[in-house]
């Protein structure tokens, strides 16, 4: 195994961020922006708000699917231009390519690289052991249950040694036990290897055990309504007073902007 | 009376039903004799033309009617089937139509009725010439294919000395003509069509390769479904006398029958006269199937793998026998087949 | 291999075969009731038994091995012929909408024409020699191949483009080798299947008109010479044989089918 040193985290700025899409009638609809917000590098900042407030979008833009109609996103100061290996990202369905092997799946981002055949499988391997799925290397995908594609997932996004990583909702298709058992699993293979992460969802509760820092997104158009840093020790217990608490708080604001989100009519641009 | 009301309808709607049943009743009373033809010089047409045939259809209460079929194949198909209760075709077809079915041969009406074409300027003098030649033919159970694979073997040759090319009696002469292929055999009027267009020759005549009947080639049969032989004797033996006589006209006047044919058939008289005139399809009053020359032809037949070595061809050449003395008393003109 | 796993493979080939082969048995009775209720004629409808003699002595004296062959060939050179260009512009069309647009007309226009409706023009074009009946079989093979790739590759699920972009196919290039072909197999696959059956059935027709061997020639001089159990072991043949490549394409679905 030849990771060496543990990379540390990129930074990223996103710098007066609007999206804005052209209607069908031919008008124009504000889906995003305008936001302007500093990650820190190996930060694990959490997203959450009501569907349609454009935070899909948001990661999309990150990821480098999309541009932005105004404003700029930088990545350790380097404009992003689009997709990158080094901006690693797990979906919310998986994307595994069921042509692919377990471990192929998540050798695919080191293929391209400077690594020989043998390195390659190496450091997959030293991934799926991570995250305990290391036995089912030669499966194909359709043998796995959703929990175990998914950790799959997250072990092909780690593999590749990003700076950064997207996650857009990435328990959000499975049973709320596998989704306690994964976001512990996340953690635990984060610590080892510290990246700056914009994690999406819309669980408040995921959000509380995960996040360094949590961000509630308005509705349509969304932009940051409120921002909470979360200092407690990990692993959480959500149930304490403090997190109920801030529960609480962020429920009251959720609230309101999913009455609003309600009225607009929602849309399917999350 | 009123012609509109109801009482009115009352009369005329069960008078109009029996009639209807009446006529229905008359029309189906009488049996329809299917005869299968093919567009060739067959004496049977001679025969509609000239009106032999409606003595026989108010005679015996029946109505004759040609059924047409592009070559013999089909033709068997649809006696198979039923649909036919005698027909006429090449001898090959004929014979098969004998040993397979439930048909009995009483009639060989046209002789020859095969040859070899060439290009006009083929460099090709006999047949002994085709060795790795192409050479169209109509398939194999057709008359022409046993007759070719005598053709051969008269020469040391066999079916795998030369291409064979399948394809329809009336395009052989086309193909020929265009050099598609070296050579081509089939039957008449295709022969005679293409020696009209003078651009095809003769590599060969039937009776050249294989003469079994009276110094020819066996050409056309008529055979019987045995299901209408065992009914209607009578009317088999009418229908073959009626052939005869056609054949009688066909020798006292061929120019007279030329014209019949080109009206029936749609094939241009010259081209039919040609084919009369140079032997191509030959005539005689002696239409008699006998067992010797049926045996020469079947043993062929069985030679060339187209008969099973156990199927045996019903003849029954008493009709033809007494068609012929029939004919031969009353007999107008004094002229023989050649 | 090792023998449990061999006697495993064997059992399991054994337990998907047994219902067509109770089917085959079924079909069989049925014939011989038919035949002894209704005495056809043996030209018409031969007995099983009279059909399978022959089916014996044409396997004996290799003539049914050799039309088999010559119509199979037939089938597989056009068939391949098709792939090699189809399945390239199927990927191609799929991937750019310009030229989608330019070539789907043509395809619409001649697509409907059924590759019988070819057989005449074909004799016509290529006369006498294999030429015309593997052009026929071309025409029945090549649309479903490209419309199989075309819709393969348009089915590709975006996400996996967005992954196969994230994880380092950065050139499109490299998307299209390692994500889209891939992605698009399982319907190509579908796809070679379908046209094999299509040319399969185009064979036997284009024989049955233009041909000097062939199973579907075997048919046709069955029929010219009354033979109707020739004819029998000719469709019989063509049945069995379009069940094994059938088959064969099943097996070859499953292993690369995969999700689809």
């Amino acid at each position: 195994m030849t990771v060496g040193a543990p990379r540390a985290g990129k930074p990223l700025r996103i710098d007066r961020l609007r999206k804005t899409y052209a209607t069908r009638a031919g008008g124009e609809v504000e889906a995003l922006g305008p936001i302007t917000l500093d990650v820190a590098p190996s930060e694990f900042v959490v997203v959450v708000g009501p569907t349609g407030c454009g935070k899909s979008t948001l990661l999309q833009i990150l990821a480098g699917f999309l541009e932005p109609t105004s404003g700029r996103v930088l990545a350790d100061g380097t404009p992003i231009t689009g997709p990158s290996i080094d901006r690693s990202m797990v979906f919310q369905s998986y994307a595994l390519f069921p042509w692919l092997s377990v471990v192929e799946n998540v050798e695919f981002g080191l293929r391209g690289q400077a690594h020989s055949r043998k390195e390659c499988r190496e450091l997959a391997m030293h991934q799926l052991r991570l995250v305990g799925l290391h036995s089912f290397a030669d499966a194909s995908i359709d043998e796995l249950s959703g929990g175990m594609k998914q950790r799959v997932a997250i072990a092909r996004a780690f593999a590749v040694d990003p700076s950064i990583l997207l996650m857009d909702e990435p328990f959000g298709a499975l049973d709320a036990l596998t989704r306690r058992l994964l976001q512990r699993e996340l953690l635990r293979i984060w610590e080892e290897q510290r990246r700056t992460v914009v994690f999406i969802t819309h669980s408040v509760t995921e959000a509380l055990f995960l996040g360094d820092r949590i961000l509630v997104m308005s509705s349509r158009p969304g932009h940051i309504r409120a921002e909470w840093k979360v200092d407690v020790e990990r692993p959480r217990d959500v149930t304490s007073d403090a997190l109920r608490d801030l529960e609480r708080q962020i429920y009251a604001i959720l609230d309101e902007e999913l009455g609003r989100s309600f009225e607009q009519g929602v849309g399917n641009r999350g | 009376m009123n012609t509109h009301g109801p009482g009115w309808r009352r009369i005329t709607t069960p008078l109009v039903f029996a009639t209807m049943l009446l006529v229905g009743a008359r029309v189906f009373a009488q049996e329809v004799v299917n005869y299968g033809v093919q567009p060739d010089t067959d004496p049977s047409f001679i025969a509609k033309a000239r009106g032999y045939f409606a003595p026989i259809e108010k005679q015996y209460h029946v109505k004759v009617v040609f059924q047409q079929f592009a070559y013999g194949a089909p033709e068997n198909q649809a006696m198979a089937a039923g649909a036919l209760q005698i027909a006429s075709a090449g001898m090959g077809p004929a014979t098969i139509a004998v040993s397979r079915l439930k048909a009995t041969l009483v009639a060989i009406n046209i002789l020859e009725q095969t040859a070899i074409l060439v290009p006009i300027d083929s460099p090709l003098k006999s047949p002994c010439d085709l060795k790795g030649k192409t050479v169209a033919y109509p398939g194999i159970g057709s008359q022409q294919y046993p007759l070719l694979l005598k053709a051969l073997a008269n020469c040391g040759l066999t079916a795998s000395d030369i291409q064979l090319f399948k394809s329809s009696g009336p395009d052989i002469p086309v193909l020929v003509e265009h050099k598609s292929v070296d050579a081509g055999i089939t039957w008449d009027p295709s022969i005679s069509v293409g020696l009209a267009s003078g651009k095809v020759r003769l590599l060969a005549k039937a009776e050249q390769i294989m003469p079994i009947m009276n110094g020819h080639y066996v050409g056309n049969g008529v055979y019987v479904q045995n299901e209408f032989l065992a009914k209607h004797p009578d009317i088999t033996q009418a229908l073959v006398t009626a052939n005869v006589k056609a054949i009688n006209d066909i020798l006292c006047d061929p120019a007279g029958a030329a014209k019949l044919w080109s009206e029936q058939i749609g094939i241009p008289e010259n081209v039919i006269t040609l084919s009369l005139k140079q032997g191509i399809s030959v005539y005689s009053l002696d239409v008699i199937p006998t067992p010797q020359v049926m045996a020469a032809y079947t043993k062929f037949l069985k030679d060339a793998a187209i008969l099973k070595p156990t199927d045996t061809p019903r003849i029954e050449p008493s009709f033809a026998a007494k068609a012929l003395k029939e004919v031969e008393a009353g007999k107008t003109c004094k002229m023989h087949a050649t | 291999m090792t023998r449990p796993h061999r006697r495993r493979i064997l059992s399991a080939a054994a337990k998907r075969s047994l219902p067509f082969l109770i089917a085959a048995i079924v079909i069989v009775v049925v014939w011989q009731l038919v035949v002894t209720l209704t005495h056809p004629d043996p030209s018409v409808l031969p007995t099983p038994w009279a059909t399978a003699i022959a089916f014996v002595g044409l396997v004996r004296n290799g003539q049914l091995g050799v039309d088999a062959l010559y119509s199979v060939a037939r089938v597989v050179s056009a068939w391949l012929l098709s792939a090699i260009v189809a399945i390239p512009l199927g990927l191609l069309m799929g991937s750019s909408l310009r030229l989608e647009r330019i070539v789907n007309p043509f395809v619409e226009l001649l697509r409907p024409i059924s590759p019988l409706a070819w057989i005449p023009m074909a004799i016509l074009w290529f006369g006498i020699g294999e030429g015309g009946k593997v052009f026929v079989v071309f025409v029945g093979t090549f649309f479903p191949i490209l419309l199989s790739t075309v819709a393969g590759v348009k089915a590709v699920d975006p996400v996996l483009l967005n992954a196969g972009r994230v994880f380092g196919c950065t050139s499109r290039l490299a998307l299209f080798r390692r994500v889209v072909v891939p992605a698009s197999l399982p319907s190509v696959v579908v796809g070679l299947r379908v046209a094999f059956g299509t040319g399969w059935a185009a064979i036997i027709a284009a024989e049955l008109v233009a041909a000097h061997t062939g199973l579907g020639y075997l048919i046709a001089n069955g029929m010219d010479i009354l033979r109707a159990d020739l004819v029998l072991v000719g469709m019989a043949a063509i049945g069995l044989l379009g069940f094994l490549f059938d088959a064969f394409f099943r097996a070859l679905q499953r292993q690369f089918g995969g999700s689809s």
